[in-house]
């Protein structure tokens, strides 16, 4: 059945990072008790009219820049009717026809290029919960504003939705438009897939996927849908087009609507809201103090630091930890690629074994390069190094930095002193003659054996180099 | 220019509007329809061919704020004229996610 493929198009939701609501003055924010940060017109009270919030606006702008999307001139405030009871004016405020920002692009890592068909500005709805009372409706959330940015199905695999929503993610987080939290669903990604014949032109019938709130929810739902559509087709019946649901517990995707009664949103242009316009002056103004984006710096990493592809790609894409690196190693760049191979690997491990709030990993990046730079120096062992990050990121009732320099001053200094060190090897070679006749006879890799002995008669905690080099002085001689 | 209204759009744009429209009142509720929309179609004979769309009547563009809290409502008085509320929450019937 491999002579499907899939088509695959993103809509991405990303709540902006603003102090008040889009069209009102009630703060934004996330928890405390219900319908606790609202006003009547977030309310939709008769009478109370929307004003435009205008960091809204400057954020929606550096999205658009930062995917090079065409900034229009002139966008129109929709409105978009359907009833719900989160949706307290029976209409949502959207952008239909004229969106503040049209055709842009995304370049994936393998260079691929994935068309974004538009960037549009919108207010969210308040929250539903659904009991045996009946509906609960918490409306401290209606008005927060968020931007929804359109992919063209460009996309034909899970990996490509993935990549994709990874570099739009590390992008709108680098301008400081969205924290990009999946998880407290500050950004939200919609999936239309579908699938067809390979060679065939015609799109197949399209299912809306909601619902998935981690990078692994969006692959493994479109994994599943993937293979459900292209099972229906061979099953000789039809996809049906629909919106359908992921379920992390059940690992699969299954039926919310039907979009045979698709819903008829009646939209036209909101009169209480005159058409939004942008002068060339101020859009000028923007363009000029944007960072550095996650694909340039993933470049920089590679040119300037020699970072393997694989890491820099890593690095970059949490521009908080790429931010954070970059502090750390601003005086010390010759350490920059063995860091970051460091923090890839050997502190993520621990990060997946011990949870420790970014926070407390960010303020802790000088002692990790301190560490870092001991273990390459040779003045900490493999084995030293391991135990230290592991007594540090273990020890909860400290703070992350306090840990490490703790855990540092615990494993003390490596054993690298000839005279230490002599008369261990000395014992090592008299206790196996047989492998330094072997040696001496040409073996040269039984060298490695010599040290691990030597290695853990010492308890691990001493220095590798400097054993290698007075074994070859003593057998070589 | 003649717009024909039937009575299923009508039936219809009740559903949408969330009105109840009994079916008796179906057929003189779509020529009522058919006569307004008959009366803006007039709109239709004017050459808007050289005349940029309109989306508002406004010369001035949208105004904005700045991103600064203001003082909103309380908790209750939010909920003061919900017909029915639970836990700081408005209640409405169940509706089915």
């Amino acid at each position: 059945m491999s002579a499907f493929e899939a088509i695959i198009g993103l809509e991405v939701h990303a709540q902006l990072l603003t102090r008040t609501k889009i069209f009102c003055g009630c703060a934004v924010a996330v928890g405390g008790p219900p319908n606790a940060r609202t006003c009547p017109v977030c309310l939709g009270l008769p009478g109370a009219l929307p004003v435009l919030n205008a960091e809204v606006v400057r954020l929606a702008v550096r999205a658009g820049l930062g995917t090079q999307c065409a900034i229009q001139r002139m966008s129109v405030f929709a409105r978009k009717n359907y009833f719900y009871p989160d949706l307290p004016k029976g209409y949502q405020i959207t952008q239909a026809e004229l969106p503040i920002c049209l055709d842009g692009q995304l370049t994936l890592d393998d260079g691929k290029v994935a068309r974004i068909q538009r960037i549009h500005l919108e207010e969210d709805a308040g929250k539903s919960s659904h009991g045996d009372a009946g509906t609960r409706v918490d409306l401290n959330r209606a008005g927060t504003p968020l931007i929804e940015i359109v992919g063209h199905p460009d996309l034909r695999t899970a990996d490509e939705a993935v990549a994709y929503l990874r570099e739009l993610r590390g992008i709108l987080m680098t301008l400081g438009v969205c924290d990009g939290n999946m998880e407290e669903g500050s950004l939200r990604c919609d999936a239309n897939v579908s699938v067809r014949p390979v060679g065939q032109t015609a799109l197949g019938t399209r299912v809306e996927i909601k619902n998935m709130n981690s990078f692994r929810s969006v692959r493994e739902a479109i994994v599943y849908e993937v293979d459900r559509q292209v099972g229906v087709i061979a099953d000789g019946e039809r996809v049906r087009q629909e919106t359908r649901l992921w379920s992390m517990d059940l690992a699969r995707t299954e039926s919310m609507r039907s979009k045979e009664e698709a819903a008829d949103y009646r939209y036209f242009p909101d009169p209480d809201l005159p058409p939004l316009q942008l002068d060339d002056a101020w859009l000028d103004a923007q363009s000029v103090d944007l960072p550095e984006l996650p694909a340039a710096r993933k470049i920089r990493y590679q040119q300037e630091f020699s970072l393997e592809t694989r890491t820099s790609n890593w690095l970059a894409e949490e521009p908080p930890r790429a931010d954070a690196f970059d502090r750390a190693i601003a005086d010390s760049p010759a350490l920059a690629a063995a860091f970051a191979a460091f923090l890839m690997t050997q502190v993520q491990a621990q990060l997946q074994r011990h949870e420790r709030p970014w926070p407390e990993l960010a303020a802790a990046m000088a002692d990790l390069l301190r560490i870092c730079g001991k273990w390459r120096a040779g003045q900490l062992s493999n084995q030293m190094l391991a135990e230290l990050l592991q007594l540090a990121f273990a020890d909860t009732a400290r703070g992350l930095a306090d840990a490490l320099a703790h855990a540092e001053a615990q494993a003390g200094a490596v054993v690298r002193d000839d005279g230490v060190l002599e008369p261990v090897v000395d014992a090592v070679l008299a206790k196996f003659p047989s492998e330094v006749a072997k040696y001496r006879a040409g073996q040269k890799q039984l060298s490695g054996f010599f040290v691990g002995q030597v290695m853990r008669q010492l308890a691990g905690k001493a220095d590798a180099k400097a054993i290698s080099a007075l074994l070859t002085r003593k057998l070589d001689a | 220019m003649a717009v024909h209204v039937d009575v299923e759009a009508v039936r219809q744009v009740a559903k949408l509007a969330k009105l109840s429209v009994a079916d008796g009142e179906l057929p003189d509720l779509a020529r009522d329809l058919e006569r307004v929309l008959a009366l803006v179609a007039v709109l239709d004979e004017i050459d808007v061919t050289d005349v940029a769309p309109l989306v508002h009547p406004h010369e001035q563009g949208l105004m904005t704020r700045p991103d600064v809290p203001q003082p909103g409502l309380s908790q209750a008085e939010a909920l003061a004229n919900a017909p029915a509320q639970l836990d700081g929450c408005f209640l409405t019937p169940r509706v089915i996610g």
